[in-house]
């Protein structure tokens, strides 16, 4: 930070004046008067308001509206210190890279959930087909999550293709893939080990967990899929959809997360 | 310049000025600072009054069957609490921190329109007094609540002039905070120094600057419903009546575009406070400037498209439900982008846990809870299920508690120092942080339990035979735990004045413009514009060899 200089002296400011108060009060007079119905109000707020629009007017026509400020005291002078930033090195306590130093790029999410996206739909296509049910009725009831309602809906009307039905189901479901792929992309280089490690998170651990949240707030987030849905299959679904997921991730080539800033690594804590 | 004289600070055996001059100073002034305390002021007396009816509402709520208050009484203080605190406490504190602190932080002199800048705070202050002196009118204050649904508004429900009293009041009130966003973006796209390019401005000034674009775009709405109202009140005609043709819904849509972009107007301005407070008692940079700025922008734009998630419940399409539920949940990929930026900030971080940053770390917790309520009610089938229940007060206060309080709170206790030159109590601040923290959790948590039970909001009393009592006797110790939080922060404001310890200019070892120029700052903020080079121009000139222009 550098400093410019006036050059009269004192500091030029705004002067202070009442007009804007009287202003905004003749305004509120006049709002009581509709308020009121009390139209003495109104003439005193109505006076008011050209007074001090013309008393306001005035402030703003040359050297009447300004007055300069004497200088106060100045602050107290900023010192630099040089050499009180201590810079962490390699090998110091404390010292990290940006971790992790190599990632899996984005992609590599975005393919994992297209993959996963694409394959979780087989164990509920089948269990469609096992029990007697038609193959829209999955996607049917996956689009009971934003669709209020659909639990109330006749059996027979599930079981019947509907666009806009299927429009939400799908929609709904690639984003979730895609989402949840993304994360995965982000997560799994987080998991210390070798990669069996982040496969088994990302394709038992996680699916486990969002299978037991998902059975407890089913009744909730979506009724129609809790009153029809089989929990065994639902459950294979999510373990087959966070195998192929945590799969492509795993298996992509990591890219090294380059430094922040133009300084080189290291150099700033 | 260099020739002046320099006056000297008062010094503190020179006997005060008469305290006519001293009012008629604050009265007439055009000071962005004293405004700014003005501002404050007003909140903080209308955050005891509407502090006081929420009280007595949670008294007559301790156990069923009370009658404490009437019915009408009651219906009066909700609708009177509610306005209150959203209008003559929530934005005029935010306002008012952001009118002392943006010119200064931006290296100004003053506001871009000092005079229009007094006319929106004495606007704000008039149109309160107007709101309230419908306790002087025949038929009292409106007991319509503070969203005032159509028709209970029209002259068949309301006959005495309390809602127009309300309804003027927030107009004018209304014309004030327009005239003060319009000034803070003026001020801050024309009046930074030099060398502060809009990707250098402090934090706290980038959310204002979005935030007073949210209000020039949403206020208009509201005084436009407002206008329509008095028209079918006072020239008979019949926008909301419904019995002549009129809408009901027409109404809620107009308040609630402006309805729900108030709550991030009266939020973001906090989310800006804590990015200043934070990496300060962190000892670190701001995670990720510019996603913080990109979310702010988001926030804003997402913020405009999401107002009928308060209409669920009155039977919109089904291609409408989808749309608010799609765009409410989208509002919480930014608001989580900025929680996860405020963590990587205090992470790895060198904590000062001094009163600024504990009420930091309050929001922190308490913000991401609301947060979440409010994720699960952008859902319409729970909303179908919980809407106009506790659980949706419960929901609302802890947005707007948990988040915009600590933010303010968290602001004052940060730049008290600055304004008045003297250090707040650090042990009355923790008193009041802790019975605040659990006195807040105790009031808001069980109202959950008693919305999810089924506990209607604005209901005076309940039966005996209803499963609620025990979450209402809850909040309301809670709330008698929280109220002598705000008078211990009421007290610690006017007390420490006197008897804090001297501040110094910069107490915080800070990095913005503000702390380079004395405390209390002169009338005319800096004697020289200062130029700068990066987000935190005082590191520069602390750390001269390693600076932050080298790396921003």
């Amino acid at each position: 930070m550098t400093h410019t200089t006036d050059k009269k002296p004192g500091v030029e400011m705004p002067k202070p004046t009442v007009w804007p108060m009287i202003l905004a009060l003749s305004i509120t007079l006049i709002a009581a008067a509709a308020a009121l119905g009390a139209p003495a109000f109104a003439v005193i707020g109505g006076l008011l308001f050209v007074t001090s629009f013309c008393g306001w007017m005035n402030a703003l026509l040359p050297h009447r509206g300004h007055e300069h400020e004497p200088l106060r005291a100045l602050p107290t002078p900023i010192t630099g210190q040089v050499g009180t930033v201590e810079h962490l090195q390699p090998g110091m306590t404390g010292y990290r890279f940006r971790l992790p130093e190599k990632v899996h790029p984005i992609s590599a999410g975005i393919k994992g959930g297209i993959v996963g996206g694409l394959v979780m739909p087989i164990p509920a296509l089948v269990w469609a087909v096992l029990s007697n049910h038609s193959l829209w009725f999955p996607v049917n009831l996956l689009a009971g999550i934003v669709l209020p309602g659909l639990d109330e809906m006749p059996a027979d009307e599930l079981q019947k293709f509907n666009m806009l039905w299927f429009v939400i189901g799908v929609v709904g479901h690639a984003v979730m893939s895609l989402t949840v792929g993304l994360i995965y992309g982000v997560l799994l280089p987080t998991i210390p080990g070798a990669a069996r490690w982040q496969i088994l998170v990302g394709g038992i651990v996680l699916p486990l967990i969002w299978t037991g949240f998902s059975r407890g707030s089913m009744g909730i987030a979506n009724p129609a899929l809790q009153h029809n849905v089989d929990w065994l299959y639902y459950a294979l679904s999510q373990y087959v959809f966070g195998l192929a997921a945590a799969i492509v991730v795993v298996r992509s080539e990591k890219v090294i997360v380059p430094p922040a800033g133009s300084g080189t690594v290291g150099e700033r804590a | 310049m260099a020739t002046a004289e320099i006056v000297s600070a008062p010094a503190p055996s020179e006997s005060p000025p008469p305290w006519t001059a001293a009012l008629h100073e604050w009265l007439v002034t055009v000071d962005h600072k004293k405004i700014g305390v003005l501002y404050v002021l007003m909140a903080v007396f209308f955050l005891l009054v509407g502090g006081a009816a929420a009280l007595l509402m949670r008294v007559q709520l301790w156990a069923p069957q009370l009658s404490i208050l009437q019915p009408i009484t009651f219906n009066q203080f909700f609708t009177l609490h509610g306005t209150t605190m959203v209008f003559f406490v929530g934005m005029p504190i935010l306002i008012g921190i952001a009118n002392y602190a943006v010119p200064l932080m931006i290296g100004a002199r003053d506001m871009a329109f000092p005079r229009m800048n007094a006319f929106g705070f004495w606007s704000t202050f008039f149109g309160a007094v107007l709101v309230y002196f419908s306790f002087l009118v025949p038929g009292g204050p409106p007991a319509i609540g503070w969203f005032a649904y159509a028709p209970l508004t029209e002259n068949s429900f309301a006959r005495g002039p309390g809602v127009d009293c309300w309804a003027l009041g927030l107009i004018v009130s209304g014309i004030g905070t327009s005239t003060g966003a319009i000034n803070f973006v003026a001020t801050i796209l024309c009046m930074r120094c030099p060398g502060m390019t809009l990707r250098k401005v402090p934090f706290f000034v980038w959310v204002m600057f979005w935030t007073s674009l949210q209000i020039i775009i949403v206020m208009p709405p509201l005084t436009v419903a407002l206008t329509m109202l008095e028209f079918d009140r006072q020239l008979g005609s019949h926008f909301f009546d419904t019995q002549a043709g009129g809408s009901a819904y027409l109404w809620q849509h107009l308040f609630w575009f402006f309805g729900h972009p108030e709550v991030y107007i009266l939020v973001l301005p906090a989310f800006g406070m804590i990015s200043e407070v934070i990496p300060v008692f962190s000892r670190k940079v701001l995670f990720g400037y510019e996603f913080m700025a990109a979310a702010t922008a988001a926030i804003v734009f997402i913020s405009f498209g999401v107002w009928a998630h308060h209409m669920f419940s009155v039977g919109m399409s089904r291609t409408l439900d989808l749309f608010f539920v799609g765009a409410t949940m989208l509002v919480s990929v930014p608001t989580g982008i900025k929680l996860f930026n405020w963590l990587a900030t205090v992470y790895g971080g060198k904590l000062v846990l001094k009163s600024p940053m504990l009420f930091a770390l309050g929001f922190l917790s308490m913000f991401v809870i609301g947060g979440l309520t409010g994720v699960i009610l952008a859902c319409a089938p729970i909303t179908f299920q919980v809407t106009d229940t506790y659980f949706v007060v419960a929901h609302f206060h802890w947005v707007l508690i948990g988040g915009t309080m600590f933010g303010v709170f968290s602001a004052v206790h940060y730049w008290y120092p600055k304004v008045t030159g003297r250090m707040l109590s650090e042990r009355l601040a923790c008193w009041q942080f802790w019975l605040f923290l659990i006195g807040f959790i105790l009031t808001f948590g069980p109202m959950h339990f008693a919305g999810i039970l089924g506990m209607p909001r604005r209901i005076y009393t309940y039966g005996s035979d209803r499963p609620w009592e025990i979450w209402n006797q809850l909040a309301t110790i809670g709330a008698f735990i929280q109220a002598p939080s705000y008078l211990i922060f009421a007290h610690n404001l006017v007390i420490s004045l006197w008897k804090g310890d001297i501040a110094g200019d910069d107490p915080w070892d800070a990095w913005t413009l503000e702390w380079a120029t004395t405390s209390p700052p002169p009338p005319y903020n800096f004697e020289v514009v200062p130029t700068v080079k990066s987000r935190r121009p005082l590191w520069d000139l602390k750390h001269p060899d390693d600076p932050d222009w080298k790396y921003e």
